[in-house]
């Protein structure tokens, strides 16, 4: 499903050049959750958008689904990350002054499917739970049905992966509970997820955790523990 | 939904959610539109209204007249003063800039016409064939004499209505033949009928044959008595009459203390101060609308461009969904265009309307057309490009990673 091998990215700062990815191998199997977490600055965010097709490696190999998109222009990346990519950020960034359903229908429209657009969306919301909420503005919403918006957003084109970005991190314990059971839940179903955390709670829900440091990925060795002096220092309220 | 349907409503769904913002844009535009489709109509009016007097009262003709400034008192009798030649009439065709038509005219009264036990004793004139346009006369029937009448100084004659009445109480009158002194002339045709003017000339009671004909048979002499000139604009009136002045008093030897054999009459001035006014103030608020246009397409592209940065984080989410660099574009320019036609829309309705309220209040002349409404379109499509543009290239360059990141972990 994901196949991630030697991967570098840096980024240029004026005349320096910062080193982000040092050379990061990992592979995700179909139907997968995987939890990564790494202190800020890790190259955590830099990872997902580069699995997310938003940012192109410097070297190293990235398949998704077995293609190689290194060589792809902007419109085939667009593409792919329309039919095959669903993502879920921290600020969930849903467009405040659309409704739930507008929002979540808003990758239907750079997809060439013809099907009924609000039909797709009201079921990807049914999914997660809101199928009562279809015409609330995000402002009318709680944290939690939010980012389940944002979620129903990410499933509604039927993509290979979803990537969440600290999908919890703006959300209370009982938000956190709710959207991690969505997210246990898409696994069971077959659903590759890739999710991105500072909270051991939470990568305890995923089938495996990835510790990422100074750009590489930590050797595994079954559930990895960030110390708990990392996670208090970085966790955000 | 088909993709551009859909993109179509996403556009509408965005103007309508910045809804101040597409506001100020659409009143930017339409100030400018409403000012231009204004003077559109105006203008349209006015220029109808030119017509119409132009047409009306030969605005646009110059007339010199045979002798000098005595003639300022219309002549009772025809004098036969022989001041004014063809070769006259050729100069000022060839050599004054701003005349669009000349014709040399003989005239004399007291001709006959006769057509079996019929006769009419009318004024007859010998004309060239720009003469029927220069004098906005029309023929009722047949047509009006060719360059080949005059090259054969062909016995052909025109005949006033009143005197195709009398000569041909029947009607018919094109085609059959008339005697004018001992010749027989065919008729070519019948002007519309006229009526008598203010200055008491009655129109339809003359007769027209080419000038060749005139000079060479009927008449049998080369002088002229007028020559009548039209000029291709009507407000440069005074220059060309004084042109064709200077030129006949060069031509005719006249040095500088002496009186003119000739008398250049022009057509009232009233009238003439009245357009050049209103053609100022037009070109005055055409040039309003320019500067409101374009003021109000600077407007469109600067409050394009505020959006594009505050919705920075929308077009990264818009991308990251999967929206090429081309469909942000695309997104940002046709609203851009949708907010410039919206703008054309209402002012080009406010524009007309003003104008029309303008012409009700006696204030102007205005005539509805559809060119403010093309020109609207046109311009409005146009500026709406023009100030969508950079924006909109700005936005499809976002990098969404970047923008995502920003508010990102």
């Amino acid at each position: 499903m994901i196949e991630v091998e030697n991967l570098t990215k840096s980024y240029r700062k004026g005349a320096t050049v910062l080193p982000v990815l040092n050379g990061v191998t990992l592979h995700v199997t179909r139907g997968e959750f995987v939890a990564v977490m790494g202190r800020s600055g890790s190259g955590k965010s830099t990872l997902l958008n580069i699995l997310g097709l938003l940012d192109r490696p410097d070297a190293g190999l990235y398949r998704l689904d077995g293609v190689d998109f290194s060589a792809a222009d902007d419109d085939a990346l667009s593409s792919a990350r329309n039919q095959k990519v669903g993502f879920v950020f921290q600020q969930f960034h849903l467009l405040e002054r659309a409704s739930a359903l507008r929002n979540v229908s808003l990758p239907l429209l750079y997809s060439d499917d013809q099907d009924d657009d609000m039909e797709r969306a009201r079921k990807a919301l049914d999914a997660v739970g809101l199928s009562h909420r279809l015409r609330h503005l995000p402002s009318e919403l709680s944290g939690g049905e939010q980012q389940r918006v944002a979620i129903a957003r990410a499933l509604v084109n039927h993509p290979s992966l979803i990537l969440a970005d600290e999908p919890t991190g703006n959300l209370d314990a009982q938000a956190e509970r709710e959207v991690l059971d969505i997210f246990r839940r898409l696994a069971g179903e077959g659903q590759t997820l890739v999710l991105v955390t500072h909270s051991n709670a939470v990568a305890a829900r995923a089938d495996r955790t990835l510790v990422i440091d100074d750009g590489k990925i930590v050797p595994e060795n079954g559930h990895a523990v960030v110390p708990e002096a990392v996670e208090a220092s970085v966790r955000r309220p | 939904m088909t993709r551009s349907r859909r993109l179509l409503s996403d556009i509408c769904a965005s103007l309508l959610a910045h809804r101040q913002r597409t506001v100020l844009m659409v009143l930017g535009l339409a100030v400018g539109v409403a000012v231009l489709s204004a003077t559109i109509v105006i203008g349209e009016g006015t220029e109808a209204r030119i017509k119409g007097l132009v047409d009306k009262h030969g605005l646009d003709m110059l007339m010199v007249r045979a002798g000098g400034a005595v003639q300022v008192f219309a002549p009772q009798t025809d004098r036969g003063l022989a001041t004014l030649f063809e070769a006259d009439v050729r100069a000022i065709e060839t050599e004054i800039p701003g005349v669009e038509l000349v014709s040399g005219v003989q005239n004399q009264r007291g001709i006959t016409v006769v057509h079996n036990d019929r006769s009419v004793t009318t004024r007859a004139f010998g004309v060239e064939p720009d003469w029927l346009a220069i004098r906005h006369r029309e023929m009722g029937d047949g047509e009006f004499l060719s360059d080949q009448d005059m090259a054969v100084m062909a016995r052909v004659v025109m005949l006033g209505a009143k005197v195709a009445k009398e000569l041909f109480p029947d009607g018919d009158a094109v085609g059959r033949t008339v005697r004018i002194g001992n010749d027989p002339y065919t008729v070519k045709g019948v002007f519309i009928e006229m009526g008598v003017n203010a200055g008491g000339d009655d129109w339809d009671d003359r007769i027209v044959v080419p000038l060749t004909t005139s000079t060479r048979r009927l008449f049998n002499r080369p002088y002229l008595e007028q020559i009548v000139i039209q000029v291709s604009d009507v407000r440069q009136m005074p220059e060309v009459a004084e042109r064709v002045r200077n030129l006949l008093r060069v031509r005719h030897s006249i040095t500088a203390g002496k009186l003119d054999d000739f008398f250049v009459r022009e057509p009232e001035d009233v009238e003439n101060a009245e357009l050049e006014t209103r053609s100022t103030l037009s070109a005055m608020s055409l040039a309003f609308a320019i500067v409101a246009l374009v003021a109000g397409g600077l407007v469109v592209m600067n409050l394009m461009l505020v959006a594009v940065s505050q919705r920075s984080h929308e077009i990264g989410l818009r991308r990251a969904l999967g929206a090429r660099s081309a469909d942000i574009s695309r997104q940002f320019l046709l609203e851009s265009v949708a907010v410039a036609l919206a703008g054309g829309g209402i002012g080009v309705v406010l524009g007309t309307a003003i104008a029309m309220g303008l012409a009700a209040a006696g204030v102007a002349t205005s005539r509805v057309t559809w060119v403010p409404f093309t020109v609207a379109l046109l311009s409005c499509t146009f500026v709406g490009v023009a100030a969508g543009f950079h924006p909109a290239r700005r936005a499809g360059r976002i990098d969404p990673a970047a923008t995502l990141r920003q508010r990102g972990v």
